[in-house]
Formats: structure tokens, sequence, C-alpha cells
């Protein structure tokens, strides 16, 4: 896993905060961290496939959004091979848009429904000046949707409620090769389409790694996705990234409840080992955190101790590269962080 | 948008009769003048005493004369003339008004949603026909566009409600920050991603105003409170009100421009209808029950 | 007592289970302007009392149709075509009477609703009035479906809530005070609060995280043992149907194309769908090569292909596939298949010659 102060990195997310107000009776100002100090670093080479796991509500989107460029973050910085997205300069910044791109959950809601399909495609050639002439277009985007196993007559000319999704999304993937970007980010980009062929996009963005050096950014609930990616992993609760280091690492030895907790929880595709003991979360409602104040997990962590309500839990490194924010391994050493 | 009226007309059956019913006033409007030909010559229909009262339908006159010595085909013609010039001329100047507050209002919001919100807010809740006479009351002779600019200021305020609402929900769709990423800059996503997908309320945003200013003209016309040297169909009904045509047993009188005027507002309500059920494919007619 | 031993009790039971409902060639389409979408085209399954039956299948393959085309619940442009739907209420210990619902008038159908069948829809913690206590909607699909008094239906309520895991004072709140899990609870203890014998799921976990999910499936599971209920879970999500389902059946293109209990299933599919279902679960821990999926996109109902629908992604596939649709066959105790790679049924004798459709 990166060291966010490595120089390789390409795309690196520090310290970001995303806080939002919530309205509340009276006059006191809550507000809820969407995205809470969160810091990770998107290597060029090698190319990589990072997962981030977190269900809904954990803020993945928002820091999605974020490192994008789609929104700032309140507080932290983004930085884009080593300046500061905000601060980039008209040239630099297209080269930051091109480079970093996403694919989003819905395979048809990113389609705009008036116009067909492969317009993504035209918009993308057009604004980043990929051809000088209407044949030498047409020819570029049939080799993209060919090189994403889709035949360009199933596609071109079509509207999106003509394509399956998982075709749509198929054809992301085709618009995100035309640019071949240094970073994909795909928020949820398997989770509404068919299981059958959730197979076939996954393969196509490792494919994008070992072909083309594309690192991904795969962010998911899924564990068992992530896990067929390999790789670095980071688990997102509530904002805050609890636990990271190599998916074997989390695997074998996860350290923090809430990986803890989901991996229990995910049932198994083997009917054979079913789940042997009942669980025993207790349901909460996403607690309105301050920054700083407590650990994030506090109120369902089976192993709560007085110091989890007073502060909050910095990294401690369990083994080399893996990380758990939790006072349990208070006596190993924490993780280095660079402000 | 012509892509999508076609649509509406190839999936609704009540588009097509809509269209169809609008079209066939709208053209008589249109030719008026063809239509007055062989009855007044070049003559303004609106000449009182041209003719002899009370003449009953025959040759010369289709449908008779009226208590002013007017031809009576002429003065519905001319009155439908007027009523959709003033509906239409109003329709565009509220939905147009509707649409650029709307949108500023949802594209920009802060504090400029705020205000126009407030606003149109306000001019909601105001309950615009009482102020509509009291104006028409207190105005000499109004003119047929006055009249459309004061009936557009009370419905500007639903279109752009609509409006607003609408563009609120589609900036946040995932195809505008495609677009985003894409490059495209902001003017063009608003006249690429989201104008387009608003075509359809603009349409229905128009034909409501549209709507609301013919009753509005009518309510006011009927009640006396309008101009009477310019023929509406308000207008029609007024005097045929006046002339107690019940009494007269001559009730057609009364219930021709009314007749037209509920037609009217049933072609607009079914193209309206007509466009939703091409926009909600759960709307759209099955073939026949088995 | 610990949900596997839950399930072990069970699974002895269901030595003399009998049939709870027959579904025979079921057909349900929908009318569109392009023809008829054969939603639902030839679907026979049976369920039997006491287990939990996992109707698997992507989208598109007609299975929450089904679910609601059986509790005839079908709604314009959807119609039946053709078929029954056999419901075995039982009169005695050993016998029971069978009505058909699809062709049972409505007034028939509401006393069925409910007291005997139960439907959990997708999203059914939106189904819940925003307006009404808890208690009021619970205590109102009692009173309409059942003579219950007063005293008897709060009681059953109650006990019902308790059976889910939530707290009586959950009865007094409004649906917006609840979490999706806890709503998702409620309208699962208003399902089962007239004991009917069959309820159906229809993917009643998807909008909820995983920890939540864990929590109602155990709960679901362990209400189905308790009250000895019938529970026709519907989800394309196969690992859920590792946890829960005694059997299942895979649906593809309108139609059943295989039936058998849940290990089988797993370890060794028969059906070349079903193989590259299983084989597309990517598996934690588990062996990290490249996985294959199953190519090609799902048809269209207006136009299913020709002899057997899977016959164009097949990796299988032989000339008759092409041209014949495989009958669905028993090729081994409680395991049926609808393939022209098993044609022998178990009994030995070679299928009729009757004429099979395309």
């Amino acid at each position: 896993m990166t060291d966010p102060k490595d120089n390789t990195a390409v795309l690196e997310v520090r310290n970001v905060s995303k806080i939002f107000n919530v309205p509340t009776p009276g006059f006191e100002r809550e507000y809820i961290a969407a995205v809470d100090q969160v810091s990770l670093a998107l290597r060029e080479k090698p190319a990589q496939i990072v997962s981030l796991v977190g269900e809904s509500g954990s803020g993945k989107t928002t820091l999605a959004r974020i490192m994008l460029g789609l929104t700032p973050p309140t507080r932290g910085q983004i930085l884009y091979r080593g300046k500061q997205v905000s601060d980039l300069k008209k040239d630099e910044w297209w080269d930051f848009r091109r480079n970093v791109q996403p694919i989003f959950q819905d395979p048809f809601g990113i389609y705009n429904p008036f116009y067909r399909v492969d317009r993504a495609l035209d918009m993308t050639i057009k604004n980043f000046g990929l051809a000088s002439s209407q044949d030498e277009a047409l020819a570029l985007k049939s080799e993209s949707l060919r090189a994403v196993d889709l035949r360009p007559e199933d596609v071109i000319g079509r509207y999106p409620h003509q394509l399956s999704g998982g075709q749509c999304q198929r054809v992301m993937l085709a618009r995100t090769l035309l640019l071949q970007p240094k970073i994909i980010i795909a928020d949820e980009p398997v989770s509404m389409i068919d299981v059958a062929v959730r197979m076939l996009f996954l393969n196509t963005l490792l494919d994008f790694r070992d072909k083309y050096d594309i690192s991904s950014l795969m962010i998911t609930h899924d564990l068992a996705t992530a896990y067929y990616m390999g790789g670095p992993m980071l688990v997102l609760c509530f904002g805050r990234v609890v636990e990271s280091g190599d998916i074997e690492q989390l695997i074998d030895k996860p350290s923090h409840a809430y990986t803890q907790q989901l991996l229990k929880a995910i049932p198994s595709p083997d009917p054979e080992a079913r789940w042997e003991t009942r669980a025993n979360v207790k349901i909460t409602d996403r607690p309105l955190t301050h920054e700083g104040d407590k650990c994030v997990y506090v109120e369902r962590c089976p192993y709560a101790m007085p110091i989890c309500s007073q502060r909050r839990p910095p990294d401690y490194e369990i083994e080399e590269g893996h990380y758990a924010a939790c006072f349990l391994y208070r006596d190993k050493p924490e993780r280095r962080r660079t402000e | 948008m012509l892509s999508f009226l076609g649509s509406c007309w190839r999936t609704s059956g009540k588009f097509k009769l809509g269209i169809a019913i609008l079209a066939l006033f709208v053209l008589t409007a249109l030719i008026a003048p063809l239509i007055y030909r062989p009855i007044i010559g070049d003559a303004n229909p609106a000449r009182p005493g041209a003719f002899a009262r009370w003449v009953p339908a025959g040759p010369g006159h289709p449908l008779g004369t009226d208590g002013h010595g007017r031809d009576l085909l002429t003065d519905y013609i001319a009155g439908l003339r007027t009523t959709l010039f003033i509906g239409f001329l109003a329709g565009i100047i509220a939905s147009s008004v509707g649409i650029l507050v709307g949108f500023l209002s949802a594209y920009k919001g802060g504090w400029t949603d705020s205000v126009l919100l407030t606003i149109t807010n306000m001019l909601i809740v105001i309950p615009s026909y009482p102020i509509l006479v009291a104006i028409a009351m207190v105005t000499p002779e109004l003119g047929v566009a006055s009249m459309s600019v004061i009936l557009a200021l009370f419905s500007w305020p639903y279109s752009a409600r609509t409006i607003r609402a609408q563009v609120m929900t589609m900036k946040e769709r995932p195809y505008v920050e495609l677009a985003k990423v894409s490059g495209q800059s902001e003017w063009a996503i608003i006249f690429t991603e989201i104008l387009p997908n608003l075509m359809p309320y603009l349409l229905m945003g128009f034909a409501f105003s549209v709507v609301g200013a013919m009753v509005a003209e009518v309510g006011i016309e009927a009640i006396g409170l309008g101009p009477s040297n310019i023929i509406t169909l308000g207008l029609m009904i007024n005097f045929a009100n006046g002339w107690g045509v019940y009494s007269m047993g001559r009730l057609e009188i009364l219930l021709i421009p009314v007749g037209v005027l509920v037609l009217i507002f049933m072609a607009i309500t079914m193209i309206n209808r007509g466009m939703e059920e091409y926009l909600n494919p759960r709307l759209q007619k099955v073939t026949t029950e088995k | 007592m610990n949900v596997q031993a839950m399930a072990q009790t069970k699974r002895q039971g269901t030595g003399d289970a009998q049939t709870l409902m027959e579904i025979k060639d079921l057909r349900i389409w929908y009318r569109t302007t392009r023809g008829n979408a054969q939603a639902v085209d030839g679907v026979d399954l049976t369920f039997k009392r006491n287990e939990v039956f996992g109707l698997a299948g992507e989208s598109g393959c007609g299975k929450t149709t089904l679910a609601r085309g059986i509790l005839g619940m079908t709604k314009l442009p959807g119609f039946v075509e053709s078929g029954e739907a056999i419901y075995y209420r039982s009169v005695s210990d050993s016998s029971s009477v069978g009505r058909d619902l699809l062709t049972m008038p409505a007034r028939e159908m509401r006393q069925y609703r409910w007291r005997d069948i139960a439907y959990i829809p997708q999203g059914a913690m939106n189904v819940l009035s925003p307006v009404t206590r808890i208690e009021k909607q619970i205590l109102d699909a009692i009173y309409e479906h059942s003579e219950m008094s007063k005293e008897e239906a709060r009681a059953r309520m109650f006990e019902c809530l308790e059976m889910v895991g939530l707290e009586t004072t959950v009865a007094r709140m409004y649906p917006h005070e609840l979490s999706g899990g806890m709503k998702q609870r409620v309208t699962i203890a208003a399902a089962i609060s007239l004991r009917p014998g069959l309820i159906i799921a229809d993917e009643p976990t998807t909008a909820l995280d995983v920890n939540v999910q864990q929590v109602i499936l155990q709960e679901l599971k362990e209400i189905t043992g308790q009250l000895g209920l019938t529970l026709i879970y519907v989800t394309h999500d196969m690992a859920v149907h590792a946890e829960m389902a005694d059997r299942m059946g895979i649906m593809y293109s309108g139609q059943i194309v295989e039936v058998a209990p849940v290990i089988e299933t797993f370890k060794e599919p028969l059906h070349p769908y079903t193989q590259g279902l299983i084989s597309s679960i990517p598996v934690i821990g588990g062996d990290r090569s490249r996985m294959v999926g199953i190519p090609g996109n799902a048809p269209s109902p207006l136009d299913w292909p020709s002899g057997c629908r899977f016959h164009p992604r097949c990796p299988k596939v032989m000339d008759i596939c092409r041209e014949k649709q495989p009958p669905m066959l028993e090729v081994a105790p409680e395991r049926f298949v609808a393939c022209h790679l098993y044609p022998t049924p178990l009994s030995g004798a070679a299928p009729a010659s009757e004429e099979l459709e395309k």
C-alpha cells in the first residue's frame, strides 16, 4: 500500500474531510463528516487496483466525487502529481481531467436519455481532441468498443434502454479506454449488473491494469469482489478509514471490529458453511461525529473501552503495510503520517 | 423537440385528437380574413350596425346577426382569433419568464434561489383573480397586449416552480457528472444536457399558461370588465348574457363561444396528457384487452 | 438454539412433507406495443410444506413476475395466459384441499391472501404508510383478514414483533422513526401475523447493509422453522440462497431450468446455466484465477431464442438445442433439469414424444 508521501503517487488524498451541515431542531448546528480525515494515494507505476470497501453511509461516493474534482473537500487536499487540484492551471487541469476518470454505479443513469449511447464516446473524443475527422472518430469508437468485447454495430446508434445493464457498463469502459487515464475511479461499478456479467467487467479492469497500465480505485460494498481484484484494500466506516493493508492481510488477520463484523456477516456461497452463530449487532443510526473526539465505531464495538469514547484512535501498525485504527493495538507503533 | 413531438404523436391517441382539434381552431383563426370576405368584405367585423339586428340564420349570415348588428359568425371567429392570441401571447411571456427564473433559481442555488423562490411563492399565494379584476376595473380600455402581460404575470410562477424542481434533480444526475468529467463546458451542459430533458416540462408549462390565460380572460370579459371594443370569446359570452338569449330562444349565441372554449381547453389538456403518456411508459396504452 | 441446529430438526421433519403448492405450466405475459413479452413462459414447480425454497435467476428472467403472479397480483398490462397455481390448504393432519389461485374470484382470493399466503415485496419498507403508527398498520391487516377480537389481535401483534426481534415499544412508533432494517422487520412481522402457510419474499434485503441483512435472514430462517411455514425466497444473490434455502429453483428466460436441493445445486450443478452462475461467484479466500462468467446477453422476452433458450450462450450447445426445447426431467431423486445433456429421466423411460415447441 502506498505511503502517502510516495513520490510516484499520481493522485493523492491528504487528510480530506467533507463536512455537511445537518438541519436540527433548535439553534444548535450539527454537522456530519461524510468523509473524515481520509488519506490514500494511487500510484502510477506499477499500475495497481486499490479496493475501497464501505457500505452505504460510509462516505465512499462522496470521497469518489472529491477525488474526481466534482466537489471540493472541506478540509485537506487533493493532489494531482503533487499539485493541489484547486491550484491547477488550465493545461494542468485538462491533464487531470483526462487522467482521472470515473465509472459510475448506475449503468443506465449515466446516459442522458435524450441521446444515443455513443454520444458519450463522441463527447469525449471531441473535447479531448482524440480524432481529427469523422471517420477517424468512428474508427476510434469502434476499436474501443471491440476492445471491451462489444460489437460496434450492436451499440452505435442505440438508445440506453435498448441495451442491457452489462452492455451499458461496458460502453463506459470503452469510453474510459479512449482516454487511457492513469486512474479510474470506479464507484460500485458492478452492483447494478447481473452476477454473470460482473466477471466480464472485472476482468476488463484487470486487463486495463495489465495491458494499459491503468490503475483503478474500486469502490464496493462487496468484500468478495474486492478479494477477486486483489491488492491493497481500505475499509471505510462512517467516513473514516478503519483498517488498511493488502487484502490477504485483512482476510487473514482482520483487526478492526468492523472488518471482523463484515467478514462474518457476508453470506458465503457455500451451503455447507452456513452461519453458525446468531449475529449480535446492535443496529444503530449513523452517529453524528465530530472530528477527533471518539472512535466512530464505539457504539457497536464489542471491545469498546473507556478511551474509545474520549479520543479518536490513530492508525496502528499491525504488521508491515497493515494498519488498523483501534485502541486495542495501542501498544503497537503508530503510523507515521505526514502533515 | 420535433422528434419528441413526433414520438408523442405516434404513441398517444389523445395527443393526436388534441392536436387535431386545436389545429382546427388555430387554422380557422388564421384564415379568418378569408371567411370574413364573403360576409362583410374587408370591413372590421366589430363594426356595429353594419347589418340589421337579430337577423336569424340564413343566406348571407350563416349564424344570423347579433344585437349590435354584427354578423355572428364573424363575431365568433374574431373572438376566437383574439382569445387564442391573448392565450398564446400570455403563455409565451409566462413560460419565458418562468423558465428563466426557474432555471436560474435551481442552477445557481444559494442566495439567488432564496430570493427568486420567495418572489415566486408570493405570487402564487396572492389570489390572482381579484387582483386582475381590480386592475381591469381601474384601467380604461385595456389593449390586447396589456391584457396578455397582466395575465402572464400570474401564471409564470407555476412554470417557474416546475422548472426549478426539475432542474434541481437534473443537475445531480449521473449524466451531468459524466459530462463534466468529459470536459463539457458549463454552457454546453445547460444547453445540451439539461435543456433537452426539460423540453416536455416546458411544453406542458406553456400549455398550462395558455389555458390559464384564456380562462382568466374569459373570467374578466364575461363579467364585463374587459375592453368592449375588441371582440373576444369572453366578451361574446358577456353580450349573450346581456341580451338575454335564453328568453329569446337563441341559446346557441351563448353556447357557441362556451362550446368553443371547452373544446380548446379539452384539446390542450389532451395534448398535455398525450405528452405525459409518452413520457411515462407505464401509462402507455396497450393493445386491446383479452 | 443456534440456527444450524434449527435447520437440522426441520430436515428430519420433511420426510413426510406434503405438497403445499403446485404450479403447472404457468404463463404470464405482458402486452406491449411490440407484441407479447412472455415473461413467465411454462413454469412447473412444486412447493412442499415446511421448507425454504430459493428462487434464483437474474434480471429479466421473470422471477418477480412469477412471485406476484402466484398471488394473483398480476396487473395490466400483464395477464395470465395459461396455467394453474394450486394451493393446498390442509383440512386435517392427512388431507388437504387444493384450489387454483388463478381462477378464483377476487373475493375468495382475498381470503387466501395474508391468511394462507403472505407477500413481502421488494422495498417492503416503503410500503408502510408514513402517517400511521406501526401498530395500527399491523392490526388493520389482522382485522381485515381474520375474525380475531381486539385483545387477540393485539396479543398476536406483540408476539410477532417479538419474533422478529423488535421491542414492543416499536408498535407505537411511526415508520420514519425506524431504520431501514427495522422497517423491514415490521413487514415481516405483519406477514407472519396470521400464521400463513406460505410466505413469498422478493429481494427483501437488497437495500439493506450487510450486517442488517444477516440479522434479518437469520430471523426469517428461524421463524420459518418455528412456525413450520414455507418460505419462497426470491433473489439473484446466490450466496443468500446458500445460507437460506433447502431447495433451489433456477430460472432463466421465463422458465425453470433446474430444481435441486441446495447442496447439490452448488456442488454439482447440472444445467450449464447453473454451472455458469455458480462459477461466477467470487469467494473470499478462494482461488483467484480468472473467472469466466457467462458470455453473451440475456435474451429479450419479446423474442426468445428457438429451442433451448440458453443455447446462444451455452458452452455445451448441441444441434438439437437450437431446435427443440428440452423437457424438465427428474434425473435423480429430487433433482430436475431441463437440458438435452440429460435426456434420460430417473424412471428410465424416454420422455413421451410430445410436440415440443419450436
